[in-house]
This record gives C-alpha cells, structure tokens and sequence, in this order.
C-alpha cells in the first residue's frame, strides 16, 4: 500500500510540472482559460507559445482576449503583426506598448528595428537613444545598431561616439570593428588606425583587420606598407585555412588575393569555398566583384 | 547567567545571520591562470577566500572590496592545469571548506584530454535530476568533469532567485563546488531574466567571460560568450531573445568574428533551441528553432564547426554527420556526409579540409520526457525518450560522446575524428602481467607507422612496446609484470608526433594472483529494522533476513527507474538499512581494495571491526547521514584484514539528514592473494595452523568417513 501511495505521489507530481510537447502545453493552458477566462497571464502565455508556432492570427486574438491592458500584451501583438508583415499595425501597438511602460527594452527594441527597416532613421536613433539612457548596460547589439544609424544619417562623430561608449561599456569587440569600418566609411583612417591594434591583436588569425588596417594605410598614402600588411594577411590566411581548413578560413584567404591583385586566385579560392557554404557572404562579395 | 555574556550573544547574532550562506560556494570563469569563487550569503558582509596546494595548505588570500550579499572573489596568478583547494570566510569567520571538495583545477593552456558534461531541462528539483546526476558520478567512478555545460532551462518554470537555488545550486552542490559551470540561457530562466539588459536571476547567478579571459573574442555579454578549453573552443549562444538571432545583429556577427579568431582544433557550440528535433518541440514549426537553423548554421558550418549542443526538446537525439540542411522542412537527402553510428569501430571522420558537424539535442537532463510525434528527426541517427545526460570525453584529435541515461546504461556512445588523427580503443579493462593482449587503435588519414608506448606511473615515463609498427589497427603486447594501476598506454605517429593518443583513463595491470573476493553485485542479507547491537558481529544469526543480488536501492521513483538490480520497497520508512555477507578468500591477502559505492552515509565492518566510515555522524538507527549524493569511496585496507578462511562483511548505509528518501548500496573487495608456499601448498599468512582449522580439518575427516560407511 505504501509502495502504491508513493508511486500516485510521483505521477501526481509529474503530471503537475510540465508538458510533453508544446502542443500538450497549449492544450493545458487552454483547459485552464476555460476554468479562469480571465486570467490575463494566462492569456498572454497562450500568445508566446502561438507566436512561438509561427501562428500569429490566433497569437493577437489570444492578446485581444488577455484584454490588451498591458505593455506586454500590447508587445506581443506587435511581434504577430511583424510575423504577418503588417508593420505599420506593429509599429501602432509598439507605440501602445511604449506608453504603457516607457522602460520596456523589447518594446523600443523592437520599434527601432522596424523604424531602420523602414527607413526612419531618425526615430530608429531616437529609440536606441531612450533604450541605452534607460538600461545603460544593454547588450552590445543596442550600440551596435545606434552606431550604424547614425553612420547611416550621415552623422559621423555621433556614431563613432556612441561605439566608443559601448566599448568602453562592454570592452565587445563587435563595436570595436564597428568603429573600425565607420571610420574608414567616413574616411578617418587615423581614428581607425587607433582601433585596430586591439582588434588585431585579439584573434589568432585577424586577416579582416589586416585588410582594413591596409586599407586605412592606403588612405593614407602609405602605399609601402599597405602592401605589406596585405602580404602579412594573405600569410595569416594561409595560417587559418592550414589550421582550420573552413570554406571561411578560403574566404578569408580570397579576399586578401583580392586586395593583393590576384584576381585569378581570389575567384578560385571565392569558388571553392561557395561550393561547400553556399551562403558565405565573403565569398559571395569576391566572386561578384571579380565578376564587375 | 551573567548579564554580560547575554550582551554579549546578542551581540554576536548579526555577524551570525550575515555569514549565513544562502549560496555556494560554485566556481566559475575558470581560465589557465584564475578561477572566481561565488557565493551568497543573508545580509550583506565582506568576504574572503583562502587557497592553497591542498586543504591544510591555504596560504594564499583573496577578498572581496565591498560588502555585499552577492560575493565574486577572482583568485589570480594561479597555474595552468593545477588543483588547488579554498576555504570561504566572511567578516573573519570560516563559511565553506576547507575539505576535499572545495577544490578545482584551472584549464590547461594547451592541448590536453579532458571532459565535459552537457545537461540540458534539469530544472525541477526532482529525483530524476538527482539521479541523472548520481548516474554520470558513477560512471566517472568518482573523476569529476573539467567542465559543466548547461544548455538551458535549469530552474522551472521562470528561473526566478528560488528556483536557482532549489533547483539548480542544491542539486549540485559538490559538483559546482569543483567544476566550472558554463551555461546557455533557456526560454523557462528568459522569463525573469532578460537578455537585451543583461539583468535578472539568471544574470545575477553566473560570471561567465565576456572580456575573452578564458579565450575567444569578448562578447562583452553574459547573453553569448566564448571560452577555450585544451584544444577547444566552445562557444554559448542566446537563441531565447529573437532580438539577438537577427541578421547583422551583434551576436551573428561576433560569431562569425569568434569562429574566425580562433585556432582551436575542435569547435563546440551550444544554445538552447537545437536546429534539428522532433522531440517534444518540432525544429521545423516553432520559430526560435527555424532561426537557429537558418540564420545561425550556414555560420557555424562555414567555419567548422564540429558538435552542436542544444536542450529544450525533452529527449536524447544524436545525428550522423551531417552538412547544409538549412531548409524548413528539414531534409535528409544530401546532408548526411556518413550514414554510419559512429560507435567504436566505425567513428565518424572529418578530412583537413572537410565538412560536417554531429547535432545533439541534451534535453533529458530532468524534466519529464516525451514527444509530439512519432516520426524520429530525418537527420538523426539516434533518438531515445528516457532521461539522462552527455559526456563527452576529448582525446587529441578524437572526441568519444556518451549518454548515460537514467538508469545508468550508456545508450549511446559514438567517436568523431578530426583530421590525421590515431586513437587506442583497446583494451578497454585490466589486464593480466605475463599474458598477452591486442592493443587496437584507429586511424585515419594519411597511410603511416605507428609507435607504442606503456606507462605504469600514470603518464610521467614512457617504455617502448614497438617502435614503426605497421598501422595494421591491432598489435599482440605481452603484458611486463609490473602490477599496477596507473598504467596508460600511448600511440604515435613514427613520423608526425604530434598525432598521437594517451589513452585517458588509466587501466591495471594484475599479478596473477589478484582475485576478487566479493563482486559487486553479489548477494547480501539485509534488514531496515532496528538491530541489536551486536548485527555486525560475525556470530549474529542474520537468517531472518531476506537475501537478494546488488546493487540496492531505493528513491521517490518507480523501480525500474532506480537503477539498481534490487529495489529496497522496505527502506522507504527507514533511515538506516544493514546488509551482511559472507565470503572466503580461500588464502591470505597480501592488501585488499575496498570499493563501496553509497547514498548516502556508510559504515563497514569486516569481521566485526569498522573500517570505514563517511558522512555519517551518529549510528543510531534513526540518524541521518550528514550529507547528501552518490559518492565512490575507494580504500585500501592491510591483509590481515581478511581471515583466510572466513569472513563477514556487515554494512549500515543511511539516507540524508532527516527527510532524504533515495538509498543505495552496492560493494567490492579484491586484492592480491599471498603466493601459495611451494612445500606446505599453503596460501597462509601464519603457517602455524590454527586450533579452529584443525577443528574444522578433524569435522571434514569424520564426515568423510560417515559417508564412506553409509556407501558401503
């Protein structure tokens, strides 16, 4: 009897704690909402999971039904409509969203990828501004996107001003290459001079800072040693590829034929490494240059 | 009492409650020359660590600036690949250690063997948990992993400050203690904690490298992070936030830049939401799953890299080789680069120059298991619904992965090669001084000779066993008669040394007059009724008792979910369980190893004397052990131990403190029996025989004659 009492004690808990799918997990809170239809949680955990089973109209009547009196409600309406590619609904419940909670980093996130995408870039800007003053220790990605909007507007200093704040918030070295090719965007090859030797120096095969050290070397004038950088990066790559043996590490070694004038070998190596990653953007960039 | 005293004590109860530990001690960001010790305690204090070579050798200190509740102390300069041992104090008072298990050893700044462990969904608190970690224990034999890879959702169900604690740090407590943990974000701790602020409990619990301490690029985020071991880099992703998974975005791209940074010779990388399952989510419906697989592989794959880790799916599945199947729905044909399993003789091999990745989904760690469909993942070579967790085992350019499941079966265990690459896979066991045995191996690559090499001192010299040997995969070693149990063996390529094996785990070489006397899973009497105090004497009459086969055990689980041969019902109401057995070494021993595997406290006697105890306090029937797990305790005990005729082995094992439910018990003794003297033909230590053999001699005298007689 013991031995029964335990066992209904493990199943009981078992069959309490959690779902053996997420289809049983929506059939559970379903059951549930029928017994608290007003449970606006509830609700709204429905809305995840529909959203998560790429299911947007039933993921906005769920938030509809969770009564749309909350910035989370009104979040994830704008994510069903950004999967249905109704943006200008999205960016309508973003601004919801944003009223109800000013400090919701998923909300302002969210409004100033769409602004990007849309094109206003002031508003984008605007957004990742009020996002990095109220969490000033965001992740690197929230600078990333500030600095490349503002490089976008034009706006040179400011961009490599908030790169430089995010470096120095997060020491992420996606900013610090970030700086490095604004400032070689906006022709400041001494400002990314300055950058690259820590970016260089913190990869075991750092060819994409030899090709823009070299290529900040020769805004400069300094033809002489932009060659030999360039020299020095075909050597890495052939390091990394020797070490690696990736289509990446080919890639990498195309683009330094490339910049070196081996326009031949630049294609081959471009050739090769499309064949096994088809999708590689490096090699994409050489083969159609090569073909312009 | 006096007045004074009683201002005193009042006095003394807030340094009390601040040195209070709440959490921990765990270590984390282990690099080659710094670990940082982390721990939490009720109010805010100073804290403080010592360390040193060894628990009674602390000469070092390290401590917190500020006071706080939330203590991250760094130790620095330390050695690479080096143990050392700590003690935690706060406001002067001693919190943790120091003892054996307050202590880790640093990451090693070259190549060198090593393992990991990968859980996954673990986070309920369960026993199922506990014993999925009491199952990898046991199979290490004890060896604690270099490092504890967690791929998501360790805290049901919203990873808030108390489901941590209940659910992750105190279930593995010894383990956190000693090895470095290095977690990915699951979507359950995504609830409290929020990637794109990098606040939280989930933020708040962890110091992982951001700033590229422990090798790789800095992320400058505890959301993805990189970190080197040996000779790999591993890599943790945020596939939770779809914020992150965006193209161009600051993950992606420091991705790309860490996988081009990085001159390791494996890449190991792990998230949550696996690209490939059909367990209880489906990789080609649900959204984080899609993008993983869409934006996050064609990187991944363009740069090499070689296993992918993920949980969420509440199963065990493991792929073939497998190259470029980015498309929704996923599809088998032209992605799979070998269709075999990989296991021992047939490992999966990648060329210099060469493609694909093995894809594993860990998210048995556990939670309860189970799938939406029928229908196994077309890239998939195995997929099993049972709980269980990963080790995976780095030997050179050889990575050998397990399952150990639930039950304690390696449901799975497959070899992937990179490159030039040889690898011993026999024997596997001990073996025998004087006889001979096939050493095997695998290789692949370029056509070569090969060396072979024996060590019986763990590694520190080397004898030749052949030198340019043909690469024929199997070479007839007559075993020197060097009893011992650090001895290792090693293969080399005659020309490129550098493609080379060590085999990891050190096997024995036995006299051939080594037996074992009593096998695990023998045969013992047992009771959970309280005994008189002399049930450990070897004149008590234990035939009352029931008698079954090892190992023994008991849980808050079903049977066959115990891993035990025989499941102990009548232990659920007891604390302490006794079992006795008799064996006999026919001879006398010259030492006897004592192997007991216990949950939680034990005691031994062998013919009536203790001779070992751990984590028990009192033996009082109704005490608890004083501490919790699985543990292999190993001794040696001295010959004269053993009876050369008769012995009794008398075991009580105790459950944890005073609600612990789970129990096991299972044992070992071997040794070396002295050589038998030539004249007398006897194997005893004292050769004056003794009046009880002659006794016993003088009764098999009789009774043989009484049977002769009743024949005729």
């Amino acid at each position: 009897m013991r031995r029964i009492l335990v066992f209904a004690a493990v199943f009981g808990l078992q069959t309490a704690h959690a779902h053996p799918s997420e289809t049983d997990a929506l059939k559970h809170l379903d059951a549930r909402l029928k017994s608290q239809p007003s449970q606006v949680e509830l609700h709204l955990e429905r809305a995840e999971h529909l959203l998560q089973l790429q299911r947007p109209h039933q993921a906005l009547a769920a938030t509809r039904s969770a009564g749309l009196g909350s910035s989370r409600a009104h979040l994830l309406a704008a994510r069903a409509h950004v999967q249905l590619k109704a943006h200008t609904a999205a960016l309508a419940s973003l601004e919801q969203a944003i009223s109800l909670n000013p400090h919701s980093a998923g909300a302002r996130w969210l409004r100033a990828e769409l602004f990007e995408q849309a094109g206003a870039l002031p508003q984008a800007e605007a957004d990742l501004v009020a996002l990095l003053r109220q969490h000033p220790r965001s992740a690197p990605g929230a600078y990333l996107r500030l600095g490349r909007v503002q490089s976008a507007q034009g706006e040179a200093d400011k961009a490599l001003s908030t790169l430089h704040s995010g470096l120095q918030a997060s020491g992420a070295q996606v900013l610090r290459r970030a700086l490095v090719q604004t400032a070689l965007r906006h022709d400041r090859p001494n400002a990314a001079l300055r950058a690259l030797p820590a970016l260089i120096s913190a990869s075991k095969y750092p060819v994409e800072g030899l090709l823009m050290k070299a290529q900040a070397q020769e805004r400069l004038g300094q033809t002489a040693r932009a060659t030999k950088t360039l020299k020095l990066a075909l050597s890495t790559a052939e390091r990394a590829f020797k070490r690696r043996g990736s289509p990446a590490a080919l890639a990498l070694r195309a683009s330094a034929k490339q910049a070196l004038g081996d326009a031949q070998g630049a294609q081959e190596d471009a050739r090769l490494a499309l064949l096994r990653a088809p999708s590689n953007p490096r090699a994409q960039a050489v083969l159609k240059a090569g073909a312009r | 009492m006096n007045a004074r005293y009683l201002w005193g004590l009042l006095l003394l109860v807030p340094n009390i409650a601040s040195a209070q530990l709440t959490r921990g001690p765990y270590v984390q960001r282990a690099t080659p020359d710094s670990m940082t010790i982390v721990w939490r305690t009720v109010s805010a204090s100073s804290g403080e660590v010592r360390f040193g070579a060894a628990p009674d050798a602390l000469d070092a200190v390290a401590q917190t600036t500020t006071s706080s509740t939330q203590h991250e102390v760094e130790l620095t300069g330390l050695s690479p690949d080096t143990r050392y041992c700590y003690a935690i104090h706060a406001d002067g008072r001693a919190l943790s250690g120091p003892d054996e298990t307050h202590c880790f050893t640093t990451a090693p700044d070259g190549p060198k063997p090593f393992s990991f462990w990968v859980v996954g969904d673990s986070g309920t608190g369960s026993g199922k948990q506990g014993r999925v970690r009491d199952q990898m224990l046991i199979h290490q034999r004890g060896a604690l992993p270099a490092a504890y890879i967690h791929v998501g959702d360790m805290a049901y169900s919203s990873g808030t400050h108390d489901e941590f604690q209940r659910k992750f740090f105190e279930m593995y407590p010894t383990v956190l203690r000693q090895v470095p943990s290095f977690p990915a974000i699951g979507n359950h701790e995504g609830t409290s904690s929020d990637s794109l602020t990098g606040t939280g409990p989930y933020y708040e619990a962890y110091a992982v490298p951001t700033q590229g301490q422990s090798g790789g690029l800095a992320s400058g985020t505890e959301a993805y992070y990189s970190w080197d071991w040996g000779d790999v880099h591993f890599i943790s992703l945020e596939s939770h936030r779809e914020e992150l998974r965006a193209e161009g975005g600051a993950m992606l791209t420091w991705l790309q830049m860490d996988l081009e940074a990085t001159d390791k010779l494996w890449v190991v990388v792990y998230f949550h939401h696996p690209p490939y399952t059909k367990g209880s989510h489906d990789s080609d419906v649900e959204i984080s799953h899609v993008q993983m697989r869409e934006r996050v592989l064609p990187i991944l794959e363009s740069h090499g890299v070689d296993l992918v880790l993920g949980g969420h799916s509440h199963i065990y599945e493991r792929s073939y080789l497998a190259h470029g199947a980015y498309d929704t729905p996923t599809t088998r044909a032209g992605h799979i680069l070998d269709e075999g399993d990989g296991k021992a003789e047939r490992p999966y091999h990648k060329a210099p120059a060469g493609d694909g990745a093995i894809y594993m989904v860990a998210g048995h760690g556990g939670t309860n298991v189970g799938r939406d469909g029928s229908q196994d993942h077309p890239l998939m070579y195995m997929t099993e619904v049972a709980n269980g967790s990963v080790l995976v085992h780095v030997q050179g350019s050889t990575l050998r992965v397990q399952n150990i499941r639930l039950d304690g079966a390696v449901s799975d265990d497959f070899r992937f090669m990179k490159g030039e690459a040889v690898h011993l896979t026999g024997p596997s066991g001990p073996v025998v001084a004087n006889t001979d045995v096939d050493i095997r191996w695998l290789s692949k690559g370029s056509s070569r000779q090969v060396n072979l090499h024996y060590s019986v001192d763990g590694g520190e010299t080397w004898q030749e066993i052949a030198l340019n040997a043909p690469d024929s995969g199997t070479y007839t070693w007559t075993v020197p008669n060097t009893p011992g149990e650090q001895v290792t063996l090693r293969i080399t390529d005659s020309l490129t040394p550098e493609i080379q094996h060590t085999r990891a785990r050190p096997f024995e070489i036995t006299a051939n007059t080594t037996v074992t006397f009593l096998p695990f899973k023998s045969s013992w009497r047992y009771s959970g009724a309280p005994e008189p105090m002399d049930w450990m004497q070897p004149g008590f009459d234990d035939r009352r008792w029931p008698r079954e086969p090892g190992s023994f055990g008991v849980c808050s689980c079903l049977p066959w979910e115990a891993g035990v041969d025989t499941f102990l019902a009548d232990a659920l109401g007891t604390r302490t369980m006794y079992f006795r057995t008799k064996f006999n070494p026919v001879g006398a021993a010259e030492f006897v190893d004592l192997s007991v595997i216990a949950d939680s406290g034990v005691v031994v006697y062998i013919n009536g004397q203790e001779v070992l105890r751990r984590d028990i306090g009192s033996l009082e029937h109704s005490a608890g052990a004083i501490s919790d797990g699985v543990k292999v305790h190993n001794i040696r005990l001295p010959g004269e131990t053993l009876d050369p005729f008769e012995n009794t082995v008398a075991v009580a094992v105790k459950k944890s403190g005073d609600t612990g439910v789970d129990l096991m018990f299972d044992m070992r003794l071997s040794g070396v029996i002295q050589p038998r003297d030539e004249a007398t033909g006897c194997g005893c230590r004292d050769t004056a025989t003794r009046p009880r053999d002659l006794f016993a001699g003088l009764m098999l005298a009789a009774l043989g004659l009484w049977v002769l007689r009743r024949r005729r």
